[in-house]
């Protein structure tokens, strides 16, 4: 079965529709930027590089290594990705692993896929290079420099990208923020050691094996000076964000401002058929149980169709 | 100036990125319709000469002509149309979702039209007698099955010149048998890469003997296999 | 060799099987959109969607054990909601002393929890249908159909045949690690060879199976090894497909018509879904 790395694929359900299309919006203006970005700079190679390296990143995720007793730390790979890739095609890369998760293994729902891209593509490749490009200079490139700049920016990539899950559900309606953020932070803290830990362990492999692979991307420095400002902008954004929303009393309430939005939209229809929950009948619970007996219809009769229908399969193959 | 040879070969020198010369002077020519053998150990260079046949790899000091046409910049995609080369790792040459788009993918970027795409992927299964796995998904195969899917890529380009490298590597025995029926049957000039000396025997009459990077014999099969001192001489056994 | 589990497909022959790939993805996103619309409590729509996702799993001959099994996936995160049980304001329903604590589930909170537990189960059931009732190469097709960019459809598709390759290859490694972690009381069975690495490793390591950072760093030379394979391999394939005239744009064959018998079903379960989310609304 699927290992699910880290509990940040937010399922349907759990946000509502204005925040999943915000994200969805924000998530595709991303990734045609990253297109077009990566296209310039891989070329012709891009497709099997970046379509091998997604496949790679998956079954990596599949890695795993025992933490204490029956917990197993897993891998998510945008720190890695960015690494080896730079931050554009590790932040495609990253898209298709977060949408074939989502879309075969449903880790992770559909309508919600723009924000778990956002927060496992995006925030975690851009929060990885802009803390991988600092810890490096601060270190000036020494060998163990690489080993800190990685689980730095592993550990970091993997607690912002929750903090803003955190906020997602908390804009919802879902979690109220003053629980939400502090318990996601909490959790994620501790699963970004695990990240760190083995993206060090995988910088150690490259280091020895192929330290070409690593160099390839410090070329990119100039270039990706947005993505670092980006990233920093994100990281300090929601370290901001997450405090202010978790000291709010009562998580639901700026939530209740937002349904009031859309309740004033409600409202007109609602004035107009006042005492109607169900064309006819007044009492919500008698129009769910006519909802259900109209539901268990629909359903046997499918059955009965379909049941017909084998029964015809298999007069007509046996002739 | 097409002195009717499928392949030449001139003087071809090559040294990786790393350093490491892996061509010196390499100097052969294959007329068409030839079944020529490539033999010698591993690292003698073997694969970097097939990578210059069609354009993959390119060097500065010599020549590669390939059916008359000599390999420039401009003459690369018309090169590539010639020569099919099929890799030794078929999960290298099998990228797509689907047997048919695999197959269809050389005709595909030729520029032809769907209907002589779908012509042309027919003909190329029926030549290796996998019609029925048009629609198949290609890690559902086994090695012996990808081999031929991948021999089918380079058939529905219609080249006029084969290369293969290590085409009977990790076959079972009955997989060997069947890939060697189907290569026999093949009427395309070849060049065949390869360790399977009794492979060499039964079906490839010329045979060249390479090793560090230089061809260190070019002659008939009988009289290669008859010479113990230069099988051993070059770590060759069969 | 085969790692089949992963994928999702099971062939079977159904209507919603038969059903043109594009169809099925724009309904099925169509459907959690739906879902997605709805508001809090709006019992009777949900359940008049829970009919419509029961016919079609019914239809699509895949069993809904198969499918309730899957569904189970979104469980763990239920734990994220469950906070609104007690925060959301509302007349109380159920209160219990823990100590000093007193928890109060309002009904406002649990009628919330409880549609988004619903919704979510709903939604996730759909998916499940579309992706084991569709081909990967076809949602492939409906990803272009649906405006995706070529490009990062190419990508899908090459990472998902490569997915199987590489999932094949980190078992290996985990099986060859496994190989080497043989428990020294386990020298019987496992050979005293083994028996010995894991004595000197444990020893050196001054625990038996290492230390955390020891263990994590073997996994992360895995996955450093995975990658570089991946290059590698990235590399091969690229040589294939320039050695097949690949020339960096993709290119495919334009997409077939719906016929027009689908075109009506896409119709009927869009229009079904605009009058579902309306009848919610009418509460």
């Amino acid at each position: 079965m699927h290992y699910s790395p880290v509990p940040m694929h937010i399922p349907d359900g759990f946000l509502s529709v204005v925040v999943s299309v915000l994200f969805w919006i924000a998530s595709l203006a991303v990734m045609a930027y990253a297109l077009k970005r990566v296209n310039q700079d891989l070329g012709e190679k891009q497709v099997p590089l970046m379509g091998v390296l997604a496949a790679a990143i998956f079954a990596g995720q599949m890695l795993n290594f025992t933490v204490a007793g029956g917990t197993s730390g897993h891998l998510l790979g945008a720190t890695l990705a960015t690494v080896l890739l730079g931050p554009w095609a590790a932040t495609l890369v990253m898209i298709c692993v977060v949408s074939v998760q989502a879309l075969i293994f449903q880790d992770g729902g559909l309508l919600a896929l723009g924000a778990n891209i956002f927060n496992m593509a995006i925030v975690g490749v851009m929060v990885s290079y802009f803390a991988y490009q600092t810890l490096q200079k601060l270190t000036r490139g020494r060998t163990w420099g690489v080993y800190v700049s990685g689980f730095g920016a592993a550990w970091l990539s993997i607690f912002v990208a929750s903090l803003a899950a955190a906020l997602e559900l908390a804009l919802s309606g879902t979690s109220p923020a003053n629980l939400a953020v502090p318990a996601m932070a909490a959790v994620h803290a501790i699963i970004g050691i695990g990240e760190g830990l083995i993206t060090v362990g995988a910088l150690g492999f490259l280091l020895g094996a192929r330290p070409d692979l690593l160099k390839r991307q410090e070329a990119g420095v100039p270039a990706g000076r947005v993505v670092w400002v980006v990233g920093l902008v994100i990281a300090l954004g929601l370290a901001v964000l997450s405090p202010l929303a978790s000291s709010h009393p009562d998580g639901l309430e700026w939530v209740a401002e937002q349904q009031g939005f859309i309740g004033l939209a409600q409202g007109p229809l609602y004035d107009v058929i006042p005492d109607y929950a169900f064309p006819g009948i007044s009492d919500p619970a008698l129009a769910t149980i006519v909802a259900g007996l109209i539901g268990t219809v629909l359903v046997f009769a499918v059955a009965m169709g379909l049941a017909f229908s084998r029964r015809r399969r298999a007069r007509v193959t046996a002739n | 100036m097409n002195n009717g040879f499928a392949a030449e070969i001139e003087h071809l020198s090559f040294a990786y990125g790393d350093g490491h010369q892996a061509l010196r002077d390499v100097s052969l020519a294959i007329r068409p319709g030839e079944k020529v053998a490539l033999v010698g150990p591993n690292g003698a260079g073997k694969s970097t000469l097939m990578l210059h046949l069609n354009g993959i790899l390119r060097s500065g000091s010599g020549t590669v002509r390939v059916g008359g046409l000599t390999l420039d910049d401009k003459t690369v995609g018309r090169v590539r149309a010639k020569v099919g080369l099929v890799f030794q790792d078929p999960d290298d040459q099998l990228f797509s979702p689907t047997v048919f788009d695999d197959v269809a993918f050389g005709p595909i970027y030729q520029g032809l039209a769907e209907r002589e795409v779908r012509a042309r992927v027919a003909a190329a299964l029926a030549d290796v007698h996998m019609q029925e796995y048009i629609g198949r998904i290609s890690h559902h195969l086994s090695v012996g099955e990808k081999k031929r899917i991948a021999i089918a890529t380079v058939l529905s380009m219609e080249p006029e010149f084969l290369v293969l490298d290590e085409p009977t590597a990790g076959l079972d025995p009955r997989a060997r048998r069947g890939l060697i029926t189907l290569l026999r049957a093949l009427p395309q000039t070849m060049l065949i890469s390869t360790h399977d000396l009794r492979m060499v025997a039964e079906l490839l009459p010329r045979t060249v003997v390479m090793d560090g990077g230089r061809i260190m014999a070019d002659r008939p099969t009988a009289e290669v296999l008859a010479d113990a001192a230069l099988l051993a001489a070059h770590g060759l056994e069969l | 060799m085969h790692v089949h589990f992963l994928d999702p497909y099971r062939p079977r022959p159904s209507l919603i099987h038969a059903l043109d790939p594009r169809i099925k993805l724009v309904l099925a996103l169509a459907f959690i959109l739906a879902v997605a619309l709805l508001p809090i409590g709006a019992w009777p729509a949900y359940v008049l969607l829970l009919a419509v996702i029961l016919s079609v799993v019914m239809l699509s001959e895949l069993g809904a054990g198969f499918v309730l099994k899957r569904s189970a996936l979104v469980l763990p995160f239920v734990l994220a909601a469950l906070p609104i049980l007690i925060t959301a304001k509302g007349a109380p329903l159920w209160s219990a002393s823990l100590g000093a604590w007193t928890i109060v589930i309002s009904d406002a909170g649990a009628e919330r929890f409880l549609s988004i537990l619903f919704k979510s189960w709903l939604s996730v059931q759909m998916a499940i249908v579309l992706a084991a009732a569709t081909p990967f190469p076809q949602l492939l097709l409906a990803m272009r159909a649906v405006r995706i960019p070529r490009l990062i459809v190419a990508i899908f598709g090459l990472m998902w045949r490569y997915l199987f390759v590489l999932v094949d290859e980190v078992l290996r490694l985990l099986r060859a690690r496994a190989a080497r972690s043989g428990d020294p009381r386990e020298a019987s069975e496992t050979g005293w060879r083994t028996a010995r690495k894991a004595r000197v490793a444990a020893g050196a390591a001054g625990r038996r199976g290492g230390t955390l950072a020891w263990r994590a760093r073997v996994a992360g030379g895995m996955a450093g090894n995975l990658l570089v394979r991946s290059f590698d391999r990235g590399e091969r394939i690229y040589a294939a497909m320039a050695a097949r005239g690949y020339d960096g744009e993709v290119r495919a064959f334009p997409l077939p018509a719906i016929p027009a018998g689908q075109r009506i079903i896409l119709g009927g379960g869009l229009a079904l879904l605009v009058l579902l989310v309306f009848l919610g609304y009418l509460m």
